[in-house]
């Protein structure tokens, strides 16, 4: 039983949807997969690797069909870099709407600031992973995004350095040094 | 986008969830655990869920059936990674996912990837860190940074001439495996 694989943590929390959220959360989530902006900051907080939220109607009924949920959850899955408390702290202060646009029809939100409360409803409403695991449990998110630049910026340097000579050589490595110096 | 998501909720055969609870505790973790022999997955869950809403007592649902959440990602498409994980959680698939409801096994691999399928749901809201990069492209990149990272510091702990350099780059970062470096 472990939420933690390495360097990764995994969370999983379904909260009960308030009738308003029914019809809001469609409309804001439809617009983050439109609008890039909305995700961007989500983006540059660089330490989640995958999250994803799913509004569940309906469960399986175990005879081959689903009943309804009443009322609906929302579904949060998310794999991160950081301790919850960290995590939860990083996005209260940095993403207050979104984080508002995405909870607040939850029943029970306290809001995001102080963090103690939405911290706390977060702890209510998550379950502990069975069984967890990542594939590169000791790279972090930046530590990925390092690697890719870094593979890229091989490819382009091996292939210039291949018709130079030793000095050659050198200077493009010099050059290489000081493109990923921040991704080493 | 190359990395795809998927959840499913199959339902727990009544009676069992304990059982199954014990089995997904007991299975080995990290690099023993059965998702590692599963190829182009970046991640996997499963989680047993016997209520929502668990703090807030007015609201707290008891699931009846319980329910199994799987969750993974993966490099698609979808249809061949279920293959892949048939084959790759090999029994585990079968020592897992027997304790629901309706499960058809693995004999039949068709059946395995439709019973899933009927299990899904869709998600709302996907996020993807990096949607365009597979796992082999991650874990090259992990490897060639630290090779990078090694041979800069060989290449700076004395001076070192232009041709060294390029040998010991070639050996280093360009070889199928990091030498020595004295």
């Amino acid at each position: 039983m472990s939420d933690q694989d390495g360097r990764v943590y995994a969370l999983t929390m379904a909260t009960a949807i308030k009738p308003w959220g029914q019809l809001w959360l469609p409309l804001f989530c439809n617009a983050a997969r439109r609008f890039e902006f909305i995700t961007a900051p989500l983006r540059r907080l660089a330490f989640i690797r995958a999250a994803h939220w799913t509004i569940i109607h309906a469960v399986p009924d175990g005879k081959g069909g689903w009943q309804p949920l009443r009322p609906p959850q929302f579904l949060f899955e998310s794999n991160y870099d950081v301790d919850l408390g960290p995590y939860i702290d990083t996005f209260a202060q940095a993403l207050p709407w979104h984080m508002r646009g995405v909870w607040a029809s939850g029943y029970g939100y306290p809001g995001v600031i102080p963090t103690d409360g939405f911290h706390r409803w977060v702890n209510e409403h998550r379950f502990t992973a069975d069984h967890y695991w990542c594939a590169y449990p000791e790279a972090t998110a930046k530590m990925v995004e390092a690697g890719l630049k870094i593979a890229d910026r091989l490819r382009d340097f091996e292939a210039a350095v291949k018709t130079v000579d030793d000095e050659g050589f050198a200077l493009e490595y010099d050059r290489l040094l000081i493109e990923l110096q921040r991704y080493l | 986008m190359t990395v795809e998501l998927l959840t499913l909720l199959t339902p727990i055969v009544p009676g069992r969830t304990a059982d199954l609870r014990q089995t997904l505790r007991r299975l080995p973790t990290g690099n023993e655990s059965p998702f590692a022999g599963v190829p182009r997955t970046h991640t996997a869950r499963w989680v047993v869920l016997e209520h929502f809403g668990m703090g807030d007592p007015a609201r707290r649902r008891r699931l009846d059936p319980a329910l199994l959440l799987f969750s993974a990602a993966f490099d698609g498409p979808l249809e061949p990674w279920l293959e892949d994980l048939r084959a790759g959680l090999g029994p585990t698939a079968e020592e897992v996912w027997s304790y629901c409801s309706r499960w058809p096994g693995t004999a039949g691999g068709t059946a395995f990837a439709n019973w899933l399928l009927e299990h899904r749901v869709h998600h709302t809201l996907p996020f993807l860190g990096n949607p365009d990069a597979t796992r082999t492209q991650i874990e090259d990149g992990q490897q060639l940074r630290q090779k990078l990272m090694d041979f800069t510091v060989w290449a700076h702990r004395e001076q070192r001439s232009p041709a060294e350099l390029r040998k010991g780059y070639e050996q280093a970062v360009s070889g199928a495996e990091v030498p020595e470096l004295s």
